[in-house]
């Protein structure tokens, strides 16, 4: 119940399907999605693999209530060794592919090995085959989608697919499935595509069914009805969609701007929700056509948009006319703030590009960012970037850049290396804004402390999925903080941490965690699910998934050294704002933070927590 | 964008085509019968696609009444979406006064209940599927695993699939009615026009 109790083995080397029982005592300990198939990977892969390899392995996965009424609950994640990183990788994707994949009977896929030619698998049900795919490699997420329904004559099949970026392998090419969701961060899509596997196309028609279907209808509506009446998820989501944050963050003081070289950007205001809504003087029409939902999704954030057909991207170019999925805050952000572009339908654009290609816009806008850092500065020229004139604002640049990393082609590729091996390649090492490999989101640990301390302890390198402490110390959820203080962040980040593995392992949304708790969430979970499930219990496997991640990650060969910021966090001083003149004050939140998780000074979970966790 | 008005049955439709058929005189007495027989009101499924997000949460509230399970491809109401403009658009069985499905059925297996939906009968049903070819809209559909066809009955008064609704693109409302909540917008903005020029 709740979980369909099977798995998809697929082993590309052989070129076999196997169907496996799912084990139900880690089902207990680990509630599904994220902490099931992370500890699957765990017990299936030497930590130390190259993520390239055929010896890694790539898992899609369900959580128990995806498919189900519940709200957001059509979510499905991809849980690697990641190609950006070298860590832990687990990336979730809403849209309908998820509750395709659990009612087709599957709660897991695991992919391993690697197939000799491109293959797509084929998903009806129970049964499933390995489909030559040449008709499809160097095709975009859009056309093999496309391509994929119209050959198997059913519109309602869902496709998950790499685009030419996951084929050439730029390190954040992510997993589209619905055209504009994603498997987003980390290059779980580079790792699709070292396999060989250029997409999953799933139908399902069998049922998803829970444990008690009335006590489950009750805690569903219970539910809903929170999302409904909270102003976040009830109103500011579903009218402006996570482009809300742009001007709020730009006046705490925490917008990232120009490779994090100031906190403020003057351009904020041209590429936030409010200019997406304002008419625009070609055709008096907004950038925004509407809202959408993903699966179950009662909230609706996602946004549907147009570019200016009169916009040089466009204009000659009347298949990228059409609406398509959106700019959301962390896309607008790095393809905006991070580099100075401030002309909203060139972001536009450039989010359709990363959506039809396939690469993850926060990591390509934040190593374009650096690029033209280092290109104002000298470090590489118009030799370098084949003539294109890399400069902070350079919208032109921009786009360019997006359609040539889609592809993998010229200055292109050496965007795609992420900013970490660009950076280091033109031996710049400290002007990559990243965690572990992996660029940093929208929120500046200067001026947002808490969430200085989150990217530094996220397991998959910078993140704001893995604790999301802005919900306290900007909006005050469940209670306001002071962002520009580090007093209390510790244990607030350990918080968010273990409660979002949580709702990261049901099937649901993290949008939900603006209104719910973990008090809203377990009745659901608990009707749904065989076993009791408290919100103590879901607390307690919470925190075991995340040091259970921690410790594939020390096993990988990360260290506390790893658990650090940027040199310019850490020592230059914001120069405006509420935060002006302060840094991130990492040092001293760190070592609280190792204590409250029971780890050593060196950051390694201790036998004791390892024991109480029962790992 | 228009709503779509999925109609249950109409007593309303029905009187007025008796009054259309009857000497005038006769009118007036109807009229008074229908008015006693207020809580008869009939009710209808109405769809606003402008509203809608495609969440699927209709689609998913069906298949729960109808199987207990959730399953997309068991709703007798579906979502369709239309990518490159995006638009979101429910459809279900508009409830015909004269059903075709009902007319095609060989063994008369649909019948009309209380509300004005057309029921199908499981246990006459042959499954020969001709109501799903008479089905002008295509809203009655076989099912392979039972051998019978499905479609919207209009949950024995009680749609699920409104109550689901977050944003209230399905409604369950008065039949006679369904066009004025528009009429009320429209008029609003018509008078807001005589106004900006006083
Ligand atoms: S199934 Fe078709 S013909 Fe029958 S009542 Fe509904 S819309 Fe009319
Ligand atoms: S529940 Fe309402 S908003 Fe959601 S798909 Fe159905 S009609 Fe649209």
């Amino acid at each position: 119940m709740a979980w369909a109790g099977k798995l998809l083995r697929v082993n590309l080397s052989k070129g076999t399907c196997t169907s496996e029982d799912l084990n139900k005592d880690w089902a207990q300990k680990y509630l599904g999605q994220r902490g099931l198939a992370t500890k699957y990977l765990v017990e299936e892969i030497d930590p130390k693999v190259d993520p390239l390899s055929p010896d890694n392995k790539m898992i899609m996965t369900t959580g128990p209530l995806t498919g189900t009424t519940c709200s957001t609950a059509g979510r499905y994640s991809v849980i690697t060794k990641g190609a950006l990183t070298g860590a832990i990788a687990c990336s979730n994707s809403g849209g309908f592919f998820g509750n395709e994949m659990k009612n087709a009977g599957w709660d897991m896929i695991i992919f391993e090995g690697k197939s000799k030619k491109p293959v797509y698998l084929l998903v009806q049900n129970g049964d499933a085959e390995l489909v030559d795919a040449s008709d499809y490699w160097g095709k975009s997420c859009w056309d093999t989608e496309e391509g994929l329904k119209a050959k198997h004559g059913d519109p309602f099949i869902r496709v998950a697919s790499i685009g030419v970026s996951g084929e050439k392998g730029v390190k954040y090419a992510c997993i589209v499935n619905d055209m504009d969701r994603a498997a987003g961060r980390s290059g779980v899509g580079t790792v699709m595509g070292s396999k060989n596997l250029k997409a999953v196309a799933i139908r399902g028609t069998l049922g998803v069914r829970v444990k008690d279907s009335k006590r489950f209808s009750g805690a569903v509506k219970a539910g809903k009805k929170v999302l409904a009446e909270n102003a976040v998820t009830g109103e500011g989501l579903p009218a402006y969609g996570t482009q809300v944050l742009m001007n709020v963050i730009n006046e705490v003081g925490a917008l990232p701007t120009r490779n994090h070289g100031s906190v403020q950007f003057d351009g904020a205001h041209d590429i936030s929700a409010e200019a997406m809504a304002e008419p625009r003087k070609s055709d008096g029409k907004p950038n925004l056509v509407s809202n959408a939902a993903c699966f179950a999704c009662t909230i609706a954030c996602q946004r549907v948009a147009t570019v200016d057909r009169t916009h040089y991207t466009v204009k000659d170019r009347p298949e990228y006319q059409k609406a398509s999925g959106g700019l959301e805050y962390e896309a607008a952000w790095a393809l905006g703030a991070a580099t100075g572009v401030n002309d909203l339908d060139a972001l536009t654009f450039a989010n359709f590009i990363c959506n039809e290609q396939g690469y993850d816009p926060i990591s390509f806008g934040a190593t374009v960012g650096a690029a033209m850092e280092m290109y104002e500065a000298g470090v590489i020229d118009d030799k370098v970037t084949g003539g294109i004139e890399l400069k902070f604002g350079n919208a032109k640049a921009l786009t360019d850049l997006a359609e040539l990393t889609g592809k993998g082609e010229g200055f292109g590729a050496e965007i795609g290396l992420g900013s970490k091996l660009l950076c280091e390649k033109y031996g710049k090492a400290d002007l990559s804004m990243s965690v572990k490999g992996q660029e940093f989101p929208a929120y500046d640990g200067r001026g947002i402390q808490g969430m200085g301390l989150a990217y530094a302890t996220s397991n998959r390198g910078a993140c704001h999925l893995r604790g999301y402490t802005v919900a306290s110390e900007v909006l005050g959820i469940p209670e306001k903080t002071d962002p520009l203080v580090t007093d209390g962040k510790a244990g607030l980040v350990k918080a968010f941490q273990d409660a979002t593995a949580v709702f990261d392992s049901a099937g649901i949304c993290v949008f939900t965690s603006f209104a719910w708790t973990l008090e809203d969430v377990a009745p659901q979970i608990d009707a749904a699910c065989e076993g009791e499930w408290s919100v103590d219990r879901l607390l307690e496997v919470g925190e075991r998934i995340w040091n259970l991640e921690r410790k594939f990650n020390m096993d990988a060969g990360f260290t506390d050294k790893d658990d650090t910021l940027p040199q310019r966090l850490l020592k230059d001083a914001a120069k405006t704002g509420p935060a002006k003149g302060l840094t991130s004050g990492l040092d001293t939140m760190l070592p609280e933070y190792y204590e409250l998780r029971g780890w050593t000074k060196q950051g390694v979970p201790s036998n004791e927590t390892l024991s109480r966790l029962a790992l | 964008m228009d709503s779509l008005q999925v109609a249950s049955i109409g007593y309303s439709s029905c009187w007025v085509k008796v009054a259309f058929l009857s000497p005038a005189g006769t009118k007036k007495i109807k009229r008074a019968a229908r008015l006693k027989g207020d809580e008869q009101l009939l009710k209808s499924l109405h769809i606003n696609p402008d509203k809608c997000t495609g969440c699927y949460q209709c689609v998913l509230a069906c298949s729960e009444v109808k199987t207990d399970s959730f399953n997309p491809i068991k709703s007798r109401i579906q979502v369709f979406k239309f990518e490159d403009e995006g638009r979101f658009v429910p459809y279900t069985c508009t409830q015909c006064d004269e059903a075709w499905c009902q007319k095609a059925c060989p063994v008369d297996a649909i019948s009309v209940d209380g509300l004005g939906a057309k029921v199908i009968n499981n246990a006459l049903c042959v499954g020969c599927k001709v109501c799903t070819i008479a089905c002008p809209f295509g809203t009655v559909n076989y099912e392979a695993d039972t051998g019978k066809v499905i479609k919207c009955d209009l949950c024995g008064g009680d749609p699920a699939c409104a109550a689901a609704c977050p944003t209230e693109a399905i409604t369950y409302v008065n039949a006679d009615t369904t066009g004025f909540d528009k009429m009320r917008a429209w008029a609003g903005k018509t008078d807001a026009g005589s106004h900006a020029t006083a």
